[in-house]
């Protein structure tokens, strides 16, 4: 990068399943404020606003037109992003790239999702393939979590007994983070005894429809130390399209199932994570890497990450799990945030991830915190359009 | 003009969209429809740098980014069996859509296959409805034939193929 960039500010909003009392602006307001405040900065200070969201998911267009007061926007240099799932790392990456380039002192970036307008269900068929839609509706995130499922069990990475346990990990984690949308307290039997909706996915594998926005604030190096005593800096990201399935008709998303790529989103994982790992003198991820915050859309997606992270060998995921390798007291905790099966606020979801790294390497995590230093994070995300983004954050440069 | 409902004091507004457009299915996959439609043929594409052959047509290999030539030596014609290699059967609380409250809870699902049709390699892969709605008669592996619908309700649509149905006699 041109310029090292640091993140100076985090804000964000409880996931709620519903926020009737307050509008998509209102509620972008709150995160924006929120991340003001923990910089110290008023909206004045800010050069450019980044903004995205599951555009449409509202049945909103322009969203960056609409939400202009909300964000602060008016005025100012900036851009509106939306990639599906991973919308929310996109805009922290393209927030990053705006910082780095040396032409802005102060970037805001703000990811949002209002699912409790509702309007989801016509988008999600919109965006599977006229020509080759053969299942009207299974395929979608169901369809993609299915496919990932199905991939682990058979690879033997895990049984449905350690899923379940990875699961009642995630719950509890959600039930010591003050913004996570869903409390559990749930049991391994209860997620074993959940409802399948299609084998071996069951109902309490599956994120929870959420709303919230997060917001982010970051600056170039001189910037930020003038500005913050505790910067996070932002040591490296790394940005991949990885569309290699076939439009095979509407389960596209399940065809990775059986597809020499692996399942949806998992080659993208596995190639940013190579990358980074590469660049930044990462060979032991396991020891070297101290706290994973994931875009796990299902309980066998983070376990399946396990192993596309390179934690552990092909096929020994199950090994990480009865060691309790990823839980708090573990030696690489994953998720401690409660995770996106906790909450998933889509076009916030990627940016949460980013949040609580900084969360997690100021010691800010209360309840959550990983119960030793944190230094170097690992945070990434992934979505239906299969762009996938993950970076480093550092506590040091 | 729209009727807001006041839900003890906080006001909503129903919104309810409606869109219609039509699609062309481009040059290769028109092909490869019309080809189904007339004469009950499945047809890919082969790239010939990295041999994969893909189902269905694409102009360009997303893997070598080359252009893949309408010339008859990169068509492939499949054949109207293949191996089931995946599946899978919606059983119940299929998503529920949260802008119609659809849930079809208690419907019987054609399981979906992953199909590899004859003639396609490891990049091939088929999804599309299994006759068989029992999974316990199902394996990965067996062998499965498409059923096509009679020509006169053909329409140059994945839907030509009715289903797919386990060949028998199969060990």
């Amino acid at each position: 990068m041109a310029e090292r960039v640091a993140v100076i500010g985090v804000g964000q909003t409880p996931g709620k399943r519903s926020r009737k009392d307050v509008s998509e602006i209102e509620l972008v307001n709150e995160a924006v404020r929120a991340a003001l405040e923990d910089a110290e900065l008023t909206i004045k200070d800010i050069d450019v606003v980044i903004e995205g969201n599951m555009e449409f998911f509202e049945g909103t267009l322009y969203t960056d037109q609409w939400l202009v007061e909300g964000l602060g926007s008016c005025g100012k240099s900036g851009l509106k992003v939306n990639s599906a799932g991973d919308t929310g790392a996109t805009i922290f990456s393209t927030g990053v790239s705006h910082a780095a380039s040396g032409l802005f002192k102060t970037v805001l970036i703000v990811g949002f999702e209002k699912q409790d307008e509702g309007a989801y269900g016509g988008v999600g068929m919109r965006s599977e393939d006229s020509f080759f839609d053969i299942a009207g509706g299974s395929g979608r995130a169901i369809g993609s979590m299915w496919g990932t499922a199905i991939s682990v069990l058979n690879r033997k990475s895990a049984t449905e007994e350690l899923i379940a346990k990875v699961r009642v990990k995630e719950a509890e984690c959600g039930l010591r983070n003050p913004y996570s949308h869903l409390k559990l307290k749930i049991t391994e039997n209860d997620v074993l005894n959940s409802n399948i909706v299609i084998w071996p996915l069951r109902f309490l594998h599956i994120c929870p429809t959420s709303v919230s926005s997060c917001a982010v604030i970051v600056a170039p190096e001189k910037e930020a130390k003038r500005l913050t005593r505790k910067p996070v800096w932002v040591k490296d990201y790394y940005c991949i399209h990885s569309g290699l399935q076939p439009r095979c008709g509407e389960p596209w998303l399940n065809v990775g199932a059986a597809y020499p790529t692996g399942p949806q989103f998992r080659w993208g994982v596995e190639q940013a994570a190579i990358a980074l790992y590469k660049r930044n003198g990462i060979t032991h991820p396991r020891k070297q890497i101290d706290y994973i915050e994931s875009y796990s859309p299902s309980t066998w997606h983070e376990v399946d990450y396990y192993e596309a992270l390179k934690l552990c060998e092909p096929g020994e995921a199950w090994k990480l799990i009865e060691e309790e390798a990823t839980w708090p007291h573990g030696d690489i905790p994953f998720d401690l945030s409660g995770g996106v099966v906790s909450t998933n606020a889509i076009g916030a979801t990627g940016l949460h991830r980013v949040a609580e790294a900084v969360i997690q390497i100021r010691g800010e995590g209360g309840e959550r915190q990983v119960p030793r230093d944190v230094n170097l994070v690992f945070t990434f995300a992934q979505g239906a359009d299969q762009f996938c983004t993950a970076a480093f954050l550092s506590k040091n440069l | 003009m729209n009727t807001s409902t006041n839900q003890g004091d906080l006001i909503s507004v129903p919104c309810r969209l409606t869109l219609t457009w039509r699609e062309p299915a481009g040059l290769f996959v028109n092909r490869m429809f019309l080809a189904m439609r007339d004469k009950e043929e499945l047809w890919a594409v082969k790239c010939h740098s990295c041999n994969r052959i893909l189902f269905p047509p694409e102009i360009v290999c997303g893997m070598c980014k080359i252009r893949i030539e309408d010339k008859e030596e990169n068509w492939i014609k499949l054949g109207n069996e293949g191996t089931l290699v995946q599946f899978y059967q919606v059983t119940g609380s299929r998503e529920i859509d949260p802008s119609t409250g659809w849930h079809p809870k208690g419907q019987t699902f054609n399981p979906i296959g992953l199909i590899r049709p004859d003639g396609g390699n490891e990049w091939t892969i088929l999804a599309h409805i299994l006759e068989e709605t029992d999974t316990a008669k199902l394996s990965l592996g067996i062998r499965i034939k498409a059923v096509w619908k009679p020509r006169e309700e053909r329409q140059g649509l994945m839907s030509d193929i009715k289903f797919w149905r386990i060949v028998e006699g199969q060990k």
